[in-house]
Parts: C-alpha cells; sequence; structure tokens
C-alpha cells in the first residue's frame, strides 16, 4: 500500500488559495458560493464547510465555550469538537454544527458562535484573563447562595456568557420521518473493512444494508489516498459501490449514522436526506430516523484519532495528523503550507509524507518516540527535506487567532521555536467502539496499539471488524506507538499560565482534571461529571481517552483500571425532529372521529378531544352569547322535548360463551348471572385493589351473550383488563371477548318525547310502550326499514332515555334521519357539554368520580357490592383504610347565595376553618350551572359527608382566589324519585 | 317529511382512493367481516367441521386463506376473521353469519359481526412496501411475509391487521373504523414522501 500521487499544492483560484489542482471527489467544475460570516467565499461541489473554509485560507471558526478562546478545525469528521458554527437563517437556523460534517451547498450561510462584537475581537476573551477562577466546579463552588438567585440571576447570566449557538425561534419548517427496515447484516460503516463486508455478504444472497456516516463511502481508503494493486483504493469503492447499488437486496445509505443499539438487534440510524440542500424539495424530508432490525451486524465504524496535550493546543491551525490527509485526499486542500508534525507513532510519518507530497513545506516531524523506539519501528522514511527530531517534544503552540510556529523541547533538553502555520498531531487511534457498549460490554485495553477496542461480549448479532475492532494492520505492533498523552509543561514564564486542553468544546484543561481528582473526583464517571469532560456535544470523541491518561497520570493507577466512562446512545448527536418523525401538530396522534363526526362538522360543532376522540362539544346557532347559550338550549330540549347526541365513544365489549355469566360475576362487583334475557343491568367494576375500575351497563341478548359498555375514557383498559383475566386467570372457562366499540353507532334518545321518536323509525311490529319495553330493557330491532339495530332503554340524564345502536356506517344516516322525523316534537342534538351538565344534575359519577382513589361505597355505590360471590377486588375493597368512617364520599353541592359559582378542583374547609391543607375535608370533583334548577351545583368527594347533608362549608379556590359557602346536598338534584325515567 | 322507512344511506369509513406515483390505495366498502373466536379445546372441531361441511380452510397463525368465496385470517391465537366481499352488505352479513352459526352451533366458538368496526384498504403498486415501511414495524419482504402472511401490528400507535395478498405487491390494510380518516392522512403522508424521496435520489 503506498500513496496516490497529489500534485503540488498551485492555486486554483485566488479565493481558494489552498485548493490542490488535483485530488480528492471534490468536482472543481462546480462552483459553490457560500458565506461565512458574512464574507462571501466559494468551495466546489464535495466539500465540507470546513474543507471550503480551509481552501478559502479560513481558519478561525470560532470562540470557545466558557474562555472564549479562537478555535479552528481539529479534525475531518464527525468526532469535531472545536468548529462549531450556526447554519442557516430564521427558522432554519440551527446552532453547533460541525463544520466538518455540513456538506457545503449553493447559498449557504454559516456563522460563528459565542463571540461579540465579532470573531476576531471577542469581548467574552477577558474570561481567560480570569481563567483561574474558572475551574472544575466553578459554578457549584460560586453560585452557592442564596438558591433563590440561581434561576433568576445566575443561571441566565451564565447562559449568556457561556454556552455555543443560538437555536432557531420559530417552529422547524422541515418535516422529518420514521421508518423500520430489516436486515440479515448490517453493515455500519462504508470504509474498506465495511466494504468488504458487505460485499461477502451480498454475494452469499444475504439482505444488506450499509450505513456509513459520509456522503461517499469509502473511509480512510479515500482519506488516506491509498493505492490498492497499483490503482488507486478510490477505483476499487466505486467499483464495489457499483455492484452493491445492482443488488436488490441491498440498501446502500450514505449521510447515515448509526447510533444506537438497543433490545431485539435494533439499531437506530439517522439519515441526513437533504442537509446538503439548501431548502429540501416539498415532501422530502430532512431527516430519516431508521430503525433498523437485523440479525446480524458488523461493526466497521473506524477509528477516531487524538491528540497530544500540550500548552495552547488548541490554536487554530492544531490539526489532527489523519484529518491533514483526509483533507488533502478527500477534499483536494492543503490545510497549511508550513508544518510540523507531532507524533508518537508511525502514522505521523504517513501525513509527513502525504503534505510533501502535495506540495506542503513539513518543517519537523517532531517524533516523542526516544530512538530506541522510532528505529526498531517499521517506519516509513521520513519525507526528504526537513527533520525527523526524536525524543522530542512539542511543548506549547505559538501564536494568536492562528498558529505561527511551535516550542519544541529536543531530547537534549533544549527549547528552539520553529515557525509553522500547521501543527499536525498524532497521539493514535481509538476504535469508534461506542456501538459494543450501548447494551452493557465493556471495552478492552489493548497495549499494542495503547487504547481500548471492543471486548468479548458484544451485542447479540454484532461482530466488530477493521479499525473499529483495534486491527490496524497485520504487524504486531500496527503502527508502532509509544504512548505519549501529556507534554510536560515547560517552566512558566509570566504570571498567565498557559493552557492544555484535553476537551475543547468544553474548555476541560489537564489541570482540571487534576484538581478534580485532588478534590476527591478521581473516579472517571466522577471525573466526567465533575469536570464535564467529554459531556458536550461530541461526547468525548477526541477528548475521553486522553483525559483518562490524565487522571491516572495523578493518580498512579493503570488506564485500564481507570477505565473509560460508559458511552451510551447517541454516537453522534441526533436532532429531536428526527426523533419526533412525522408525530407533530396535527399528526402528533391519531385522532378518533365517532361516526357522526362529518356531519357535526357540517352544523358547525364546537368538538371536545376526550382521549383520542374528537366529540362535538356542543352545537352553536347564530346569536349565541357563549358556549353556555348553547349548552343551555341543548339541556332544555333534554328537561322538555327531546335530545339525540352521539355515545358511540363508550366502550362497547361483547361477550361470549356458555361461561359469558359466570364471567361477569367474577369481574362485576354485583351480580350479572341473575340478569334476564332482554334486560340491561348497571355495573361496577373494581380493580384488585377494591378501587373502582369503571363503571356501565351489561345487556343480556341470550344465555351466554352479554354487550357490556364501559366510560370512553377507560374502554381499552378495560378490554384489556377483561383479556388479562380471561387468558390468565380463568383461561378455562368458555368466554370470547370481541371489543365492537368502532363496529356500532350509538345514539343517545333523551327527554319527555323521547318515545315518540323512537317510534317513528322503530320497526313494526316491535312494542316499545312502556308496558311492553320497561326501563333496563334491551332488545335487538330493526329501523328504517330493515336496518338491523340494537336498543336499550337506558338513561344517563335521568329523562325517559333511549339508546339506538346500528352499524357504524348508518350512523350518520340515523342521526340525520332523527334530526329530520323529530322536527315536530322539538328533537335537538346535544354534545358532551350539555351532556355533562345533565349527568351532574342527575348526580351520574363519570371519569372525575372514578378517578383511582374512589371506593364503589365512596361513590354511594356500596349496596352493589355483592356478598354472595367472590369477585375481582372483594377482598381488598374490605381492607380498614377503604372502609374508613371517615372517607370522603360522594355529595351534592349548591352555593348558599344561589347566585355564586362553584369551581371544579375547590377544596372544601369548615365554614369557619382556616383554609389551609390541615383543614381540607374535600375537593369538588365537578361543577356545572344548572339551568334546570337555575343555580350552581357540584358533585364532592367530602370526608364523613354522607353524614353532612344540610351542613354549610366553604369551597376555597386558591388558584382563583374563590371562597363561596356551599350547603352539603344529596347528589342527586334532579328527580331523585327516578320518576321520569320510568315514564 | 321525510320517509321514516326509506332505507339509510350508508357512509364511506374512507374518502376516495389514494394514487401517489408508484402507490395506491382502494377502499373497500359494504363488505362483510365477521370475528370468529374459538377455545383452544374446540380447535380442531371447528377446523374439521368447517372443512368438511363448507370447504373453508382454518389457516395457522399469522395465515390467511381464501376459499368458497370467504377469506379466513388468523389474527391472534384463537381468533380468525371471516370476510366475504357483497355488495348488499347487510344479507351478505346476515348470511355468512347464519351459514357460519348454523354450522358451528353446537361447538364452543362464536361469531360477531364486526363489518363496521373494521375499514378495509387495498394497497398496491409497486412502492407499496416503502410506504409500509414507514407506518408498520412489520418486514414485509416476500421472503419473510408471503401470500396469504397476516400481522396484527400497530399503524401510529393503532391496532391495524395486514394481509398480503397477492405474490406481487398486493396488501390489505384493515384498520379501526373510528381511526380511517386520521390514519388515511399518515398513508397519504407516507406515500407523498416515497414519492418525492424518490424524485430526490433519483
Amino acid at each position: 500500500m503506498s500513496q496516490a500521487r497529489t500534485s503540488v499544492a498551485r492555486p486554483s483560484s485566488s479565493l481558494q488559495p489552498f485548493r490542490l489542482a488535483e485530488g480528492g471527489i471534490v468536482d472543481r467544475s462546480r462552483v459553490l458560493l457560500y458565506s461565512f460570516d458574512g464574507a462571501p467565499l466559494q468551495g466546489h461541489l464535495g466539500d465540507t464547510l470546513a474543507s471550503a473554509l480551509l481552501a478559502s485560507g479560513v481558519r478561525l471558526t470560532g470562540r470557545s465555550f466558557k474562555y472564549h478562546r479562537p478555535r479552528g478545525i481539529l479534525s475531518a469528521g464527525s468526532e469535531e469538537p472545536s468548529a462549531l458554527v450556526e447554519l442557516r437563517r430564521g427558522d432554519r437556523r440551527e446552532a453547533n454544527t460541525r463544520a466538518t460534517v455540513a456538506e457545503l451547498y449553493d447559498g449557504l450561510v454559516a456563522q460563528s458562535q459565542n463571540r461579540w462584537p465579532s470573531l476576531r475581537y471577542d469581548a467574552m476573551a477577558i474570561n481567560q484573563v480570569f481563567a483561574p477562577l474558572f475551574v472544575a466546579g466553578f459554578y457549584y463552588k460560586t453560585f452557592m447562595w442564596p438558591a433563590a438567585l440561581w434561576e433568576r440571576l445566575y443561571e441566565p447570566a451564565i447562559r449568556r456568557a457561556a454556552g455555543l449557538g443560538r437555536a432557531a425561534g420559530g417552529p422547524d419548517p422541515d418535516h422529518y420521518e420514521k421508518l423500520t427496515a430489516f436486515a440479515d447484516v448490517l453493515v455500519i460503516g462504508g470504509g474498506a473493512s465495511g466494504l468488504a463486508a458487505a460485499l461477502a455478504a451480498a454475494r452469499a444472497g444475504e439482505r444488506v444494508i450499509l450505513c456509513d456516516e459520509q456522503a461517499h463511502p469509502g473511509g480512510r481508503a479515500i482519506d488516506d489516498g491509498r493505492m490498492v494493486g497499483g490503482r488507486p483504493a478510490l477505483d476499487g469503492v466505486l467499483e464495489t459501490l457499483a455492484e452493491l447499488s445492482s443488488d436488490p437486496r441491498v440498501r446502500i445509505l450514505p449521510r447515515t449514522t448509526v447510533f444506537g443499539v438497543y433490545d431485539g438487534r435494533t439499531y437506530g440510524a439517522v439519515e441526513r436526506v437533504a442537509d446538503h440542500v439548501a431548502v429540501p424539495p416539498a415532501d422530502v424530508p430532512r431527516q430519516r430516523l431508521w430503525r433498523i432490525i437485523a440479525k446480524r451486524a458488523v461493526l466497521a465504524a473506524g477509528a477516531t484519532e487524538r491528540g497530544i496535550i500540550f500548552a495552547d493546543n488548541d490554536r487554530p491551525g492544531v490539526m489532527l495528523a489523519g484529518a491533514v490527509r483526509s483533507y488533502i485526499h478527500r477534499y483536494g486542500v492543503l490545510p497549511g503550507r508550513r508544518a510540523v508534525v507531532f507524533t508518537n507513532n508511525d502514522d505521523g510519518m504517513t501525513t509527513a509524507r502525504a503534505l510533501a507530497t502535495a506540495g506542503g513545506h513539513v518543517v519537523a516531524v517532531v517524533d516523542a518516540r526516544s530512538v530506541s523506539a522510532a528505529s526498531a519501528a517499521t517506519a516509513p522514511a521520513p519525507p526528504p527535506e526537513g527533520e525527523h527530531l526524536l525524543g522530542a517534544v512539542v511543548v506549547r503552540a505559538l501564536g494568536g487567532t492562528e498558529v505561527s510556529g511551535a516550542l519544541v523541547r529536543l531530547a537534549s533538553g533544549e527549547e528552539r521555536t520553529i515557525a509553522c502555520d500547521l501543527i499536525a498531531v498524532s497521539g493514535g487511534w481509538s476504535p469508534n467502539l461506542h456501538l459494543s457498549t450501548h447494551l452493557g460490554g465493556k471495552p478492552a485495553w489493548d497495549d499494542a496499539i495503547a487504547a481500548f477496542r471492543p471486548g468479548e461480549a458484544l451485542p447479540p448479532g454484532m461482530t466488530a471488524v477493521g479499525r473499529a475492532a483495534g486491527v490496524f494492520a497485520a504487524a504486531d505492533r500496527p503502527y508502532a506507538i509509544t504512548p505519549m498523552w501529556q507534554v510536560p509543561p515547560a517552566a512558566a514564564k509570566g504570571w498567565r499560565k498557559p493552557k492544555a486542553f484535553v476537551d475543547l468544546q468544553h474548555d476541560v484543561t489537564d489541570e482540571d482534571i487534576q484538581l478534580a481528582a485532588r478534590e476527591g473526583f478521581d473516579h472517571a464517571e466522577h471525573l466526567k461529571r465533575y469536570t464535564t469532560l467529554g459531556m458536550a456535544t461530541d461526547q468525548g470523541r477526541t477528548s475521553a481517552l486522553p483525559g483518562i491518561a490524565v487522571l491516572s497520570a495523578h493518580t498512579g493507577r493503570s488506564l485500564p483500571e481507570t477505565g473509560l466512562t460508559t458511552a451510551r446512545p447517541p454516537y453522534t448527536p441526533v436532532s429531536i425532529g428526527a426523533l419526533a418523525g412525522t408525530a407533530r401538530g396535527a399528526h402528533f396522534r391519531p385522532v378518533r372521529r365517532p361516526p357522526t363526526y362529518a356531519w357535526a362538522r357540517q352544523c358547525g360543532a364546537s368538538f371536545v378531544e376526550t382521549g383520542l376522540w374528537l366529540r362535538a362539544a356542543y352545537f352553536p346557532e347564530p346569536g349565541d352569547r357563549d358556549w353556555y347559550t348553547a349548552a343551555r338550549r341543548e339541556v332544555e330540549a333534554v328537561r322538555t322535548a327531546v335530545g339525540i347526541s352521539d355515545v358511540s365513544t363508550l366502550g362497547k365489549i361483547d361477550v361470549r360463551g356458555r361461561d359469558a355469566a359466570a364471567f361477569l360475576d367474577r369481574i362485576y362487583c354485583n351480580t350479572m348471572s341473575s340478569l334476564a334475557i332482554g334486560r340491561v343491568r348497571y355495573g361496577v367494576m373494581l380493580r384488585e385493589d377494591g378501587i373502582v375500575l369503571d363503571d356501565g351497563t351489561a345487556a343480556r341478548f341470550s344465555d351466554g351473550h352479554f354487550v357490556v359498555t364501559t366510560t370512553t375514557a377507560n374502554a381499552a383498559r378495560v378490554m384489556q383488563h377483561l383479556e388479562v383475566c380471561h387468558q390468565t386467570l380463568w383461561p378455562a372457562l368458555d368466554v370470547t371477548l370481541a371489543s365492537v366499540t368502532d363496529h356500532w353507532a350509538q345514539i343517545a334518545i333523551a327527554g319527555p318525547r323521547a318515545r315518540d321518536l323512537l317510534a317513528r323509525v322503530v320497526d313494526r311490529p316491535f312494542d316499545i310502550a312502556n308496558t311492553a319495553f320497561l326501563y333496563m330493557a334491551a332488545a335487538e330491532v330493526g329501523v328504517c326499514g330493515g336496518t338491523p339495530a340494537r336498543l336499550f332503554r337506558v338513561s344517563f340524564s335521568g329523562e325517559l332515555g333511549f339508546e339506538l345502536a346500528v352499524p357504524a356506517r348508518f350512523g350518520q344516516a340515523l342521526m340525520e334521519r332523527l334530526l329530520v322525523v323529530g322536527a315536530d316534537l322539538g328533537v335537538r342534538p346535544y354534545g358532551a357539554e350539555a351532556l355533562g351538565i345533565l349527568r351532574i344534575e342527575k348526580g351520574h359519577v363519570a371519569g372525575a368520580e372514578l378517578n383511582g382513589t374512589t371506593t364503589a361505597a365512596d361513590l354511594g355505590l356500596g349496596g352493589l357490592m355483592s356478598r354472595k360471590k367472590e369477585y375481582i377486588g372483594r377482598l381488598l375493597a374490605e381492607r380498614p383504610g377503604l372502609v374508613a368512617a371517615d372517607r370522603q364520599v360522594l355529595v351534592g353541592l349548591r352555593p348558599a347565595d344561589r347566585s355564586a359559582r362553584i369551581r371544579s378542583g375547590a377544596h372544601l374547609v369548615a365554614r369557619n376553618a382556616k383554609a389551609d391543607a390541615a383543614s381540607d375535608i374535600g375537593y369538588v370533583t365537578s361543577a356545572a350551572q344548572s339551568p334546570t334548577l337555575g343555580h350552581a351545583i357540584a358533585l364532592a368527594l367530602m370526608a364523613r359527608g354522607r353524614e353532612r347533608h344540610g351542613e354549610i362549608v366553604r369551597a376555597v379556590s386558591p388558584l382563583t382566589g374563590e371562597d363561596v359557602e356551599v350547603e352539603v346536598t344529596s347528589p342527586v338534584f334532579y328527580d331523585p324519585e327516578g320518576a321520569r325515567l320510568r315514564g | 317529511m321525510a320517509d321514516a322507512n326509506e332505507p339509510l344511506r350508508p357512509a364511506t369509513a374512507w374518502q376516495d382512493a389514494l394514487e401517489i406515483g408508484d402507490f395506491t390505495a382502494t377502499p373497500i366498502e359494504g363488505r362483510t367481516t365477521l370475528l370468529l373466536a374459538v377455545g383452544p379445546a374446540s380447535e380442531r372441531d371447528v377446523r374439521r367441521v368447517l372443512a368438511d361441511r363448507l370447504g373453508l380452510d382454518l389457516p395457522q397463525q399469522c395465515r390467511a386463506v381464501t376459499s368458497a368465496g370467504v377469506t379466513l385470517a388468523s389474527i391472534g391465537p384463537g381468533k380468525w376473521l371471516a370476510i366475504a366481499d357483497a355488495v348488499e352488505a347487510v344479507p351478505s352479513a346476515r348470511r355468512l353469519a347464519d351459514v357460519l352459526a348454523g354450522t358451528l352451533a353446537d361447538l364452543p366458538a362464536s361469531l360477531v359481526d364486526v363489518s363496521d368496526g373494521y375499514a378495509a384498504l387495498r394497497l398496491s403498486g409497486e412502492a407499496t412496501r416503502d410506504v409500509l415501511m414507514r407506518l408498520v414495524p412489520v418486514d414485509v419482504d416476500r421472503a419473510a411475509f408471503s401470500d396469504g402472511a397476516v400481522a396484527a401490528t400497530h399503524m401510529e400507535h393503532v391496532g391495524v391487521i395486514l394481509i398480503r395478498t397477492d405474490a406481487a405487491d398486493g396488501f390489505e390494510l384493515l384498520a379501526p373504523r373510528s381511526f380511517a380518516v386520521s390514519l388515511a392522512g399518515s398513508i397519504e403522508t407516507a406515500a407523498r414522501t416515497v414519492a418525492a424521496s424518490r424524485r430526490f435520489a433519483g
């Protein structure tokens, strides 16, 4: 393997003085115009923002997080901790984008961040002067008192001064999507190893998904400009990609990062579908989240180079040595003209030669290895020009906003200044093992590469290959590394000691780590949290291991003893938009529409969400003052004539089988087996702990056939409860369950004229006379000339009432028919608001009372609880706490001053008690302004409430400042004898 | 006043058919669907009786078969849907129910009319699999989900049933009727995204 020839640096344009005339995979015929901090610049198709900036000679890209130090481009990939910029404008503005992964497009607008008034002259750089104050734990130590100031003063001030880019204010104008894919083999990484794995799997007939982070797969085969068998490795990459693309069972996903491994061999990946264009075309998602379920996975994610810690190692112009090669070979850009290469291994030598071949001047290779270590290595010869300084180190980078030289300490101890504009640093390569630890795997230390590699226990189905597995070459000592993590600092001159950075994104220095260790935070996980090392968006890709090395040196423990912090998903940042996918705005969650939805919409009804259902709340008419005007009109129609309402949202469960009655006896606290065929019974089911689960009705159509109704809110929960009980508790019972909520449209017909209206649609000869079809009767009937229907004589309103069910497709037509044929009876549709008022007037409990804290007895339904049979919840309902005399029970309330209002949620206290928690004796669950009674009414749960009827207490609502005297009454305000129901 | 005895006009669960790129979703209305629930002890007897008397083949788990004009689809342990195409929905539902009920009268099996509980869509076209990738977490590759395969799965958190009706890219989707309009919106979004993404990549 040798390097491809790259032509001598010759500016291809005066605007891109560092662009090489040849080489790389950029298309020089396509010029893209973009701007950085307002300056118009140009690059080529295939560039990243970073490569284009370097081509133009722009090296200062931003200011650092804490000290506002000048920062530039460290790497050429997703590990970048330093060159973070704001991209785009307006609602598409995105902060903290790595310039090294942002693909250039025509019209791209980029801004540096965290600087004021300008990048070059940043006022906040004064923080550097006070740097001795801003040590690890600074915030914890400083802003301790008074605590009340934290939210109002400290945090906003700190967030303004520290921190990076600005988030866009408005909603994201782009859209995102999520999908699920299946594969036999998922290949993570499209470098040489990944491509080989994909090809082998594809040729074996496997279904393959290949994900590569970059726009163009090839990995370091391209970055290193390798030659294979006398041809550029790129040619081989292209041939492999061509073969893979022609296979319909292979899916190649460029610009896609696998960011997490989850249970069930599930992998999360994000595809940057249209990040490389200014605005995605209509209906094209900006990003796409993949859930990939793969039988096997090949981790071919490569390795990440780390630097060596020395003073001012964050100056723009200090770059990872491998990244220097990427810019030369992938992008055709020379990152510097006069370079010092600082290395502790042979790989640095490769960079020196690449620089020299591309026309750069390598002034010196500063090789930290001793003479013997370096000569024992199979090192490629140093470039002809420049010196190879063995046993030497770079002590400090010189220069202000850009590197202007390197202070080098020779093996002899002598220090020398070497002028240069680039310091290429190679501290060794760390396998990208992150995905191997997401399910708990522990990395293993490998002396040969001076790094951790994936351990033995990989996620199920995963294999690691190539550099991700720590395999760098066939040789025993892959790249002849002699670990050197940190250069011993030079004797400090002057009062300000230069800083040496470990974590560039969070401005963590070697001294911060040592301080943390001195203060007792000497475990890797403690260190991370105390100093925030590796906690930035780059997740410590370049800093974790050097940080651990500094800690090890301080504590005297070995690196494997110290260990790495646990890598968790995501491997690289994932935008919230991609995680949300299409679930936003109106598509946040699906909605259920009742059968009469379209009709209600035409009527101009106002809708309310109950659970997922969109129910008609009320039907306004021109001239209505407010919603209550409509609701009152609807209540009055029910009380004086007839109202109809779509109650299809109630849960309906068909229960059949020889043991159906026995099954329901065990489910309900009251007895259902004694229910006669053709009759309906109200029932209450308890949870195992004795608290009420739900209430509703059961109708019996034959010996072994019941239809059970549930409340709207609990429909799914009750169905699940019944299934669990049948499948796990009593599988031997001959019972089958079917949810028929969606099959039936059910319309409530209530009011004194309900029977008159019903008579006009029910087919003869069925007799609905009061004597023939009694209160709580049920029957299968025909309506409107043959439509099959079920008729129930039940009432939630306290009036003569029926519920008529027809197959859902006929629901809307039935609603319309009833309105037409009942016009002379004064029929009106009523919505959920009127329904709520009617049931409060009648004292019926609903969701607010069935709130998971109430027993049947609390709700006045204790009489239903059978003593003759076993049922779910019976035993635990007898617990002392659930039968205590002072439990809060259901009562009615009306204001002492009838013109006053009562608030739902108000708490009850005795007439002359203080309105505080200690005096609390209950609370209002449901409240309404009763049109029928002409004043406010409410249902409440109140301690010893049944003994208190007639007493005056206060309903206090501290939120609204209301404090109202109310009289405790029976919860049934309307027709307590029930005469109207039976009329 | 309108004639109270004029038959009620059925409403459709879905709106119009959807055709976007190489994907088509066609509503199937007015069909009869019965839920056949059979206890584990009697499954063998029910299978024999259906085969002997009606020539109907009760399929294994996660499979659907069509014979004698009726599709039987397994949607869970002991549960099958019996689906019959019909123009006149109601009489046909009665007919199918009566025939099955008569046949199974002595067996511990139940039949529930759920014709209006499910809204059905026929999905077809070469882009169908790409659309389904965005909607259901099911491997619909032919090797994994062959002709007659059934999946009881979820779409936008809603329980749905997906059946592969033919070896080409033909599927049937059964969704709870009340969710139909909402899910149709999700299907349309997915189909538009597929078509636009193909143009963008292509």
